[in-house]
C-alpha cells in the first residue's frame, strides 16, 4: 500500500514537471497572441493582448512583449531571412535570447551590442578567438574585463554548449534561446531547429570582404539593429579603401609575388597529424591583395591545398608571410626561423633578402574578419614599408577594436604578447 | 488510502506554487526610458465624473500597457464607451481596474466617479512593452509605478513594489505550510503509526 502510494506520487511529480516544462516552451512557428491564427498580428490582436495582460496578467509578460513587438517593428508579420546557405529560415518572436555555436558570429554579435542576448556559445568564443588567450592567461586583460556579459562577469563566464563537432542539444533547449546562429559547416539547421525548437540560422562567410559585410548584414536584420550593421560596414570598407588608395598606386611590376602560410610553418613543410602546416596555402586571401601583392597561388585550384616545397622553390616568390602561433618560450623557434633555416628555401628571393615575415593567425575556428583587417595593413605595411609609414599599426589596431569589441587599448595590450606585430608599429 | 491522497495532493500543490516561486529571478535590466505620469483635477468632485489624465514620456517606437485601480467606493461611468477617449482599453468595472494600451500615444483621459468625500488614492502601474532583455520569468518585476505629476498632490509611488513585496511573502506562506503539513504526514508514517483502513 505505501508502495502503491509512493508509486503514484512519483508519477504525479513527474507528470507536473513535464506538463510546467512543456507550458513553458512557446510554440515557435506561430506569433505570439494571434488570436485568429492566421499568421499575422494587427493592431487590434496586440493591443487586446496589452490590456488583457494588464488587467487580468492571464498570459505570459514575454508573449505580449513578443506580440507588441512584432507588431510594432515587423508589421504585424513573421520575419523570414535567408541564411548564408541560402537556406531560409523564419523568425515569429524577435530575438532576447541568443545562442552562437562559433566566433565567428558570437564576434559579431557583440560587434551589433547584443552581447547581453547571448545565453551560450561554444568553447573558443570563451577561449581565444574573440578575446587574445594563450590557455589560462589573459593576453589582453584589461579588454577581458571591458566585454561584460549580461548579470556581470567577462565573456568566459558564458556557459560552453557545444565543441568544433559536438553540440549540446538538451542543454541549449533548457536555456530556451529564440534563435541559434550555427556555423555553415555542418548543414543541421533542420535537426537544430527540431531537436532545440526555435529557429535557426547559418551564417558566416570566407576570406572575402563583402562576404564578411554580407554576413554582418545577416544577423543585423535578425537584431533589427540594420543601422548599427551599417554603420559597421561603413567603418570597415573606410579601412579597406584607405589601404587600397595606396596599394592601388603601386604599378603592377613592383608588386611583390607572396606565398602565404596560412597555418604557420610550427611543424615545418607538414604535420602528419593535421595534414597542413607550411605547405599549406589559400589561394585567395583578400587582405594580401588589398594590401598589393601577388598571390603565388591564385591560379591553384580546390580547398585546403597544399604544396609541395619544391613547388614554393620554383614560385620563388620575394615574399612570404608565415602565421604566427605562439611560442611556449622566446628561444622556441618561430615558424619565421623556420623557413629561414631549412636549406629547401636557401635559394628563395624572399630568403635570401630577409623579406619572411609572421602575420596574424588568419583562422580562428573560423575566418575572424577583425584578423582579415589586421592582416591587410600589416602585410602592406610589410611590403611597402615607406608607403604606409604614416598610419600606425597601433592606432589602426586599437580603433578596429574599439569598433567591433567596444574596448579600448586592446591592440596595445596584444602586441606586447603577439611580438611580430611591433616590427611595423 | 486517504493519507496517500492527501500526500499526493500536497506535493501537487507544493510544486504548482514551487515552480513560480523558484524559477523567479531577483533582478532585472533596467527598461527604457518611459515615464507615465498622472494628472488628477485640481479638487475631485465626488459622486460626479472627473477626467482623469495620464501623460506617457516616450521617445521613438513605444506600446506602454497601463493598468490603473480606483480606491474602493470609486467607480467608472455606467456607459463603458464613455470611460476613456483612447482606442485600446479594458475595464473591469467588479475590481475597479481599468487598462490601457499606449501605441504612441501621449495622453489618456478616462473618466472615474469618486466615492463621497472623494477619499483614497488611485494605483496604477505601467510595462515598457517594446523592452527586451534576456530575462525568461518576466512578470511584475517588470512594471513600474505611475507617477503623479508635478501638480499633482497625490503621490502613491510604492504601491508595485509593495504589492510585489506582498505576492512573493503569499506564496512564500503557502509553500511553507505545504511543507510543514507534509513533514506532519509523513513523519507519523515513519514513525510506523500505521493508517487505519490502508491494506
Amino acid at each position: 500500500m505505501k508502495n502503491k502510494a509512493l508509486t503514484t506520487l512519483m508519477f504525479c511529480l513527474i507528470f507536473c514537471l513535464m506538463l510546467a516544462t512543456a507550458t513553458a516552451f512557446a510554440d515557435y512557428k506561430a506569433l505570439p497572441c494571434d488570436s485568429d491564427s492566421d499568421g499575422k498580428l494587427t493592431k487590434a490582436e496586440a493591443m487586446e493582448a496589452v490590456c488583457e495582460y494588464m488587467l487580468n496578467e492571464s498570459m505570459p509578460l514575454k508573449d505580449v512583449k513578443d506580440a507588441a513587438y512584432v507588431y510594432k517593428i515587423w508589421g504585424g508579420e513573421p520575419k523570414t531571412l535567408t541564411d548564408s546557405t541560402g537556406r531560409e529560415f523564419t523568425m515569429y518572436r524577435p530575438v532576447s535570447r541568443i545562442v552562437t555555436t562559433n566566433p565567428d558570429n558570437s564576434r559579431i554579435v557583440i560587434a551589433l551590442g547584443e552581447l547581453d542576448k547571448l545565453v551560450s556559445t561554444d568553447e573558443c568564443t570563451v577561449g581565444s578567438s574573440v578575446l587574445p588567450r594563450e590557455k589560462d592567461v589573459k593576453l589582453a586583460p584589461k579588454a577581458w574585463e571591458q566585454l561584460q556579459i549580461y548579470g556581470g562577469g567577462q565573456l568566459d563566464e558564458l556557459p560552453v554548449t557545444n565543441t568544433r563537432k559536438e553540440i549540446d542539444y538538451e542543454t541549449i533547449a533548457m536555456l530556451k534561446p529564440d534563435l541559434v546562429l550555427d556555423t555553415r559547416w555542418y548543414d543541421r539547421s533542420e535537426l537544430i531547429e527540431e531537436r532545440i525548437d526555435c529557429p535557426c540560422c547559418a551564417a558566416g562567410a570566407d576570406f572575402v570582404f563583402e562576404d564578411n559585410m554580407e554576413h554582418i548584414r545577416l544577423i543585423a536584420k535578425i537584431f533589427d539593429k540594420e543601422e548599427r550593421g551599417e554603420e559597421l560596414i561603413s567603418y570597415l570598407r573606410s579601412q579597406i579603401d584607405m589601404v587600397k588608395e595606396i596599394s592601388d598606386k603601386i604599378p603592377e611590376e613592383e608588386r611583390p609575388v607572396v606565398y602565404f602560410a596560412p597555418r604557420g610553418a610550427k611543424k615545418g613543410f607538414y604535420d602528419e597529424v593535421e595534414g597542413r602546416d607550411f605547405t599549406r596555402t589559400e589561394a585567395f586571401y583578400e587582405p594580401l591583395n588589398v594590401a598589393g601583392g601577388i598571390n603565388v597561388a591564385k591560379d591553384v585550384q580546390g580547398d585546403e591545398i597544399n604544396v609541395s616545397p619544391e613547388q614554393i622553390v620554383a614560385w620563388n616568390p620575394d615574399v612570404i608571410f608565415v602565421a604566427w602561433s605562439w611560442n611556449a618560450s622566446p628561444t622556441e623557434e618561430t615558424g619565421v626561423d623556420f623557413v629561414m633555416q631549412t636549406p629547401e628555401m636557401a635559394d628563395v628571393n624572399a630568403v635570401k633578402n630577409s623579406q619572411v615575415f609572421s602575420c596574424v593567425y588568419p583562422y580562428s575556428r573560423g575566418t575572424p574578419f577583425d584578423r582579415s583587417m589586421l592582416n591587410m595593413l600589416y602585410m602592406a605595411k610589410c611590403m611597402y614599408p615607406e608607403q604606409f609609414k604614416d598610419i600606425s599599426m597601433e592606432e589602426y589596431g586599437n580603433e578596429l577594436y574599439k569598433q567591433i569589441l567596444g574596448v579600448d587599448g586592446m591592440f596595445s595590450e596584444m602586441m606586447e604578447s603577439w611580438i611580430f606585430l611591433k616590427n611595423v608599429v | 488510502m486517504k493519507k496517500a491522497r492527501i500526500l499526493t495532493a500536497l506535493c501537487l500543490m507544493l510544486l504548482v506554487l514551487a515552480v513560480p516561486a523558484f524559477s523567479c529571478r531577483a533582478y532585472a535590466e533596467e527598461p527604457t526610458e518611459i515615464r507615465v505620469e498622472r494628472i488628477l483635477p485640481e479638487k475631485l468632485k465626488a459622486g460626479k465624473e472627473n477626467e482623469i489624465c495620464l501623460k506617457i514620456n516616450a521617445e521613438g517606437n513605444y506600446v506602454v500597457g497601463i493598468v490603473e485601480t480606483l480606491p474602493e467606493g470609486w467607480s467608472f461611468p455606467e456607459d463603458t464607451a464613455s470611460v476613456c477617449d483612447c482606442p485600446d482599453f479594458k475595464v473591469d468595472k467588479d475590481n475597479r481596474k481599468i487598462s490601457f494600451a499606449a501605441d504612441n500615444v501621449a495622453e489618456i483621459k478616462y473618466t472615474v466617479i469618486p466615492a463621497d468625500k472623494a477619499e483614497g488614492e488611485i494605483s496604477g502601474q505601467y510595462v515598457d512593452m517594446l523592452y527586451r532583455n534576456q530575462e525568461l520569468d518576466q512578470g511584475k518585476n517588470m512594471w513600474k509605478t505611475i507617477g503623479a505629476s508635478e501638480n499633482e498632490n497625490i503621490v502613491h509611488s510604492n504601491a508595485s513594489s509593495d504589492n510585489m513585496k506582498r505576492s512573493n511573502n503569499t506564496v512564500t506562506v503557502i509553500v511553507l505550510v505545504v511543507v510543514v503539513a507534509l513533514i506532519l504526514l509523513m513523519g507519523k508514517k515513519f514513525i510506523g503509526k500505521e493508517p487505519k483502513n490502508e491494506k
